[in-house]
């Protein structure tokens, strides 16, 4: 495509390895010790983990398993995810 | 679930973290194409987290697209958009590449071992190399 690139690509002699880090807004519907229901824009695959952080939290940064990933379908038409995850030690 | 604020319901939002493991196939100065086991939505953004030459490096991006590869089983090739978000600091993606394309800027071009500064010094001495070896080839008929 013309234009799509303003410098030119290099290939690397030696592969470099990394990570991606993707976050994403959740609505959370429901919480206690050990599972959290929420809501998300997004799906999200099961016994995946992940780290939950909510704003204003004392415990800050908390490790979740994924439990079950449902969508929903709104009034307005949209999709949402309703996950159940669980809460890891 | 709500927090309850001088008599009004505010919903309560959490952010979900997701770390997906990438290998850096080609970079340049305003993006790169990673390989990744899962697909990712074009649009989408995030911090990549490379180790550049034993240092790590972090910036944010966006994903321009995503493709299956074909023939490699399920595994994705990824374009991605460094963005300008943040200043430049020693830790930036976009500053380590800019120095290695001005050292590897011509073809075959090695970082040089004399160089002083302190990333080609390690380089040199860490044996591990980030070789600029040249642009990739242009398929045939390509505009780009």
């Amino acid at each position: 495509m013309t234009g799509r690139r303003r410098y030119p690509r290099y290939v690397l002699a030696e592969p470099v390895d990394g990570h991606l880090r993707i976050r994403n807004e959740v609505v959370i519907d429901r919480r206690d010790d050990h599972e959290i229901e929420a809501r998300a824009t997004q799906p999200c695959r099961p016994d995946e983990r992940l780290l939950l952080e909510v704003p204003g939290d004392g415990s800050g940064r908390i490790v979740v398993r994924v439990l079950e990933s449902r969508p929903v379908l709104l009034e307005n038409g949209g999709v949402q995810h309703q996950l159940r995850l669980l809460v890891e030690p | 679930m709500s927090e309850w604020r001088n008599g009004r319901a505010y919903d309560v939002i959490g952010m979900l973290v997701r770390t997906v493991p990438v290998r850096l196939l080609d970079i340049g100065r305003n993006g790169c194409r990673l390989e990744t086991a899962r697909w990712l939505e074009p649009g989408t953004t995030g911090q990549l987290l490379l180790s550049i030459d034993g240092q790590p490096q972090i910036d944010d991006v966006r994903v321009v697209r995503c493709q299956l590869r074909v023939g490699a089983g399920s595994l994705y090739q990824v374009g991605i958009e460094l963005l300008g978000t943040k200043r430049l600091h020693r830790r930036s993606i976009r500053l380590a590449i800019s120095h290695l394309v001005r050292e590897g800027a011509a073809p075959g071009a090695q970082p040089a071992t004399e160089d002083r500064r302190p990333w080609a010094q390690r380089a040199a001495r860490g044996g591990r190399k980030l070789v600029l070896i040249r642009p990739p080839p242009k398929p045939a008929g390509s505009e780009n």
